[in-house]
């Protein structure tokens, strides 16, 4: 007979997911990994989540102990419920392992070359699509040209006169292009990297087949309007920003 | 009174003291230490030249954002889960059904509000629901519209689709098409028999952990919801990763340009996914390359009809049921979406 008084005792199959799961994306939050996958915004609201599980494992981890107390003060008449988890029940708990490993194992950058030409970088109508979506991007005086984003150059290569540019992105190169060109590229997020979209500009410089794709760089320049791409006067290769996306 | 426990034999009975169990662990410990030394730096670097690879990188990196990007909710809604199985009794709930079949089909969709739930954690409920009397086109209709009016769920339809114009047009749509759908299916459930369901053959025991200490219990039942939507978000996150991986952009769009075929698309998907509630809208937000009429059967169908539901259905509820939501929802769905969707693009 049930005794309406006992607690259920939670397993470690239940607990366990708690505390990875937990101290996993506290980890990528404290190491700032979590702008490779998440905006900001998103990045608070998970760790708080965080927060909460490992809360939820503490409470856990405290009545377990307590009921093994109780069990082990009452061993010599305890009835006992079923043979613990089930198979599938720890099935589904060691699943959780799989996106930790992941997570522990991926380089520490943000979506590459292979993602942007998947989505297509470089499709002119989708770039004319997301440069006409959005306000003008806003320049700043850097080595005497107007800085600003890659979705900043893209908006003013549709502007008729010729304007002097510079932004932050990485190199995508493609078989087909010709030897002196690459595209600038920088993705664009909504809520996390799975519905991330890239912003390509292509770039006219004579050394362009010197360039990785994935390389980061920084690209100072004077906007084409007729050929629709950036003319670079100088191209310096630099360290992947802390938030690889726009 | 003997105790009821949970859970493996305490190890006590196999007649081990506190001295015996510390030198059992540091003896383990010790043999496991020697290959654990050797195999982890080795499967590290293994795994991390495995990930290097522009295709795995890209997989790993997608499968990670959308499950961060989603667990908060499912951990919300665990706990919300967690609080109603424990606090709310459904009996009283039952008491408050109407008499008239409009009353019934118009109060049925705000218990999605009332016990938000999602498609997982309101089946039992229906079941017990049905079993303490309530009328079957009514339990129907909440279970099809409850996980779609869910409060957790239309917040993160809304900041999904929060950066898409209009961003009330996706969650509204949801609602909207989520109600219609479930109320016709309940409608043609009334009008197929208008008896009351024999009681189910099968009664489910009380929870054996029924109890007095109610935060134990939340929190009982909120792991085991998270473990359980955790795991389906985790398999739809890595379905989601690879098809971002492994199928080309082209054939996406050719499916997304074609109207009633995209639809049909990501219905399908919808239903092999067998993605949670409270995170598809996430999902279906990835897929940018898709109209928003294929996006909103994605969203429509899913809390309605996956892999997982259909068992679920076919072990809580009456048949007919199944076969009715088989036989009704798909092609609804797939025709009120594209009829949305035209609207909303005429509507500009």
């Amino acid at each position: 007979m049930s005794n309406p008084n006992q607690p259920p005792r939670l397993s470690w199959w239940e607990l366990w997911p708690m505390l990875g799961w937990g101290a996993f994306v506290a980890y990528l939050y404290a190491k700032g990994r979590m702008t490779l996958f998440l905006r900001p915004l998103y990045g608070h609201l998970a760790v708080g989540a965080a927060a909460v599980l490992l809360l939820c494992f503490v409470c856990g981890w405290f009545v377990r102990q307590r009921s093994l107390k109780r069990e082990a003060e009452h061993s010599h008449d305890a009835h006992v419920c079923g043979a613990g988890p089930s198979a599938w029940f720890a099935v589904r708990s060691l699943m959780f392992l799989v996106p930790i490993v992941v997570g522990l194992a991926l380089p520490e950058r943000g979506l590459n070359a292979l993602a942007a030409l998947q989505r297509g970088a470089g499709d002119p109508a989708m770039l004319a699509e997301l440069a006409a979506q959005q306000q003008l991007a806003e320049t700043h005086e850097e080595q005497g040209y107007g800085w600003t984003t890659v979705l900043g150059v893209a908006q003013r290569l549709r502007l008729p006169e010729p304007q002097k540019v510079g932004a932050l992105g990485f190199v995508v190169r493609q078989e087909k292009m010709p030897p002196d060109h690459f595209l600038l590229v920088r993705f664009q997020i909504t809520c996390c990297a799975a519905d991330a979209s890239p912003i390509a500009v292509p770039v006219h410089w004579p050394q362009a087949h010197t360039l990785e794709s994935n390389q980061w760089v920084k690209v100072f320049g004077q906007t084409d309007p007729e050929a629709k791409v950036l003319v670079a006067d100088k191209v310096e290769p630099t360290r992947e920003p802390s938030n690889p996306y726009m | 009174m003997a105790s009821h426990v949970f859970g493996p034999v305490p190890s006590r009975r196999l007649g081990l003291s506190r001295g015996d169990k510390i030198k059992i662990a540091i003896l383990v410990a010790m043999v496991a230490a020697v290959p654990a030394w050797l195999v982890i730096p080795w499967a590290q670097r293994h795994l991390e030249d495995f990930f290097s690879e522009a295709r795995a990188q890209v997989f790993g990196q997608v499968l990670i954002a959308i499950l961060l990007e989603a667990f908060p909710f499912v951990l919300v809604g665990a706990i919300v889960s967690g609080l109603i199985e424990v606090l709310v009794p459904a009996e009283k709930l039952a008491r408050l059904i109407p008499k008239s079949l409009p009353a019934r089909l118009a109060v049925a969709p705000l218990l999605g509000i009332i016990l938000p739930v999602c498609e997982c954690g309101v089946v039992p409920v229906v079941r017990r629901l049905i079993k303490k009397g309530l009328p079957l086109e009514m339990a129907v209709v909440y279970l099809l519209s409850g996980p779609i009016l869910n409060p957790i769920v239309l917040a993160s339809t809304v900041m999904a689709f929060s950066r898409t114009r209009p961003w009330w047009a996706m969650p509204a749509a949801r609602a909207g098409l989520g109600i219609l759908i479930a109320v016709a299916v309940g409608l043609v459930l009334f009008a197929t028999s208008r008896k009351r369901p024999a009681a189910m053959a099968e009664t489910a025991p009380d929870s054996p952990c029924g109890g007095k200490s109610v935060l134990v219990h939340i929190l009982h039942h909120a792991a085991n919801d998270f473990l359980l939507l955790g795991g389906f978000l985790l398999l739809g996150s890595m379905i989601a990763a690879a098809a971002q991986v492994f199928v080309p952009r082209t054939v996406l769009v050719s499916i997304g340009q074609e109207p009633f075929a995209a639809s049909a698309g990501m219905m399908a998907l919808a239903f092999v996914l067998n993605l949670c509630s409270e995170a598809d809208a996430f999902v279906a937000a990835s897929f940018v390359q898709f109209t928003f009429a294929s996006k909103l059967a994605f969203l429509v169908l899913g809390p309605m009809l996956d892999i997982k539901l259909v068992a679920m259905y076919l072990g809580a509820l009456p048949r007919r049921i199944l076969v009715i939501v088989l036989l009704v929802v798909p092609p609804l769905v797939l025709v009120l979406s594209e009829l949305v969707g035209r609207i909303l693009e005429v509507a500009g």
